[in-house]
């Protein structure tokens, strides 16, 4: 099994500054000839906190299309090939998510706050092995106004 | 609770770290906080179907669907559509 794994800045990418509506950092959305097993996510702020103290709300929600976003390459552990999985960061047209029964986990925390998880073997969240079906990790805030940094790690 | 499935932390300056362990969903992939030594009654429950911890909305549809088999309907859709020349 092959150990995958990319973040925001990928390449150089610049995300942009958060805002009240949901900005998809990273999208994984699965591929037909591989099953992806997403098993670790870090996210924080990666800008300086407000003046005023707020929160950031950061959700991990079952999406349908990949949206529109820069495409990422994934970085690979040890010798493998490269991923199956369509990886895209700062989402410029956000993916399709399910009205209901998408979300998969919302974490709202403070802006200053760093947050990471992590399954164990057994435990991960599936990428379906079929085109534009993974999961995107959004971002918003009502008052935090610069940028966040998100890292996800996966296996295939 | 003796075997989770996950784990999940927030750091935070000035306060020492919080954190708690998950479970994954098995019918449908949510993330679920697990508070220490609560009963998997409480945050969830068994699924002897699949015999996989499953989300208290799950537990309400009382019914056995793995995301296994939601996989395999998504494939299986996909396809179809492909052979019909739709996908």
């Amino acid at each position: 099994m092959a150990q995958f794994s990319t973040n925001n800045t990928y390449n150089a990418a610049t995300p942009a500054n958060i805002g009240s509506s949901y900005v998809s950092q990273v999208v994984l959305v699965g591929a037909a000839s591989s099953m992806g097993r997403l098993q670790e996510i870090n996210f924080g702020p990666s800008g300086p906190p407000n003046a005023t103290d707020n929160s950031i709300i950061y959700d991990l929600s079952l999406c349908t299309t990949a949206g529109t976003a820069t495409a990422a390459t994934a970085t690979k552990g040890g010798l493998h090939g490269a991923s199956a999985c369509v990886v895209s960061v700062n989402a410029t047209v956000e993916p399709t998510i399910a009205a209901t029964g998408a979300d998969v986990k919302n974490w709202g925390m403070n802006q200053r706050a760093t947050g990471r998880w992590v399954a164990i073997p057994g435990s991960e969240i599936i990428i379906p092995p079929t085109a534009a079906n993974g999961v995107a990790l959004r971002v918003k805030s009502a008052t935090y106004a610069s940028t966040v940094a998100v890292d996800l790690a996966w296996q295939e | 609770m003796r075997k989770p499935g996950g784990y999940f932390c927030v750091s935070e300056p000035d306060k020492r770290p919080a954190e708690n362990d998950t479970f994954t969903c098995r019918h449908c992939q949510r993330i679920v906080d697990v508070k220490p030594f609560a009963d998997p009654a409480e945050v969830g429950g068994m699924c002897f179907g699949c015999m996989g911890l499953i989300c208290p909305m799950c537990v309400d549809l009382r019914v056995c669907d793995p995301v296994e088999k939601k996989i395999q309907r998504l494939i299986d859709r996909h396809e179809a559509l492909r052979s019909y020349g739709l996908a």
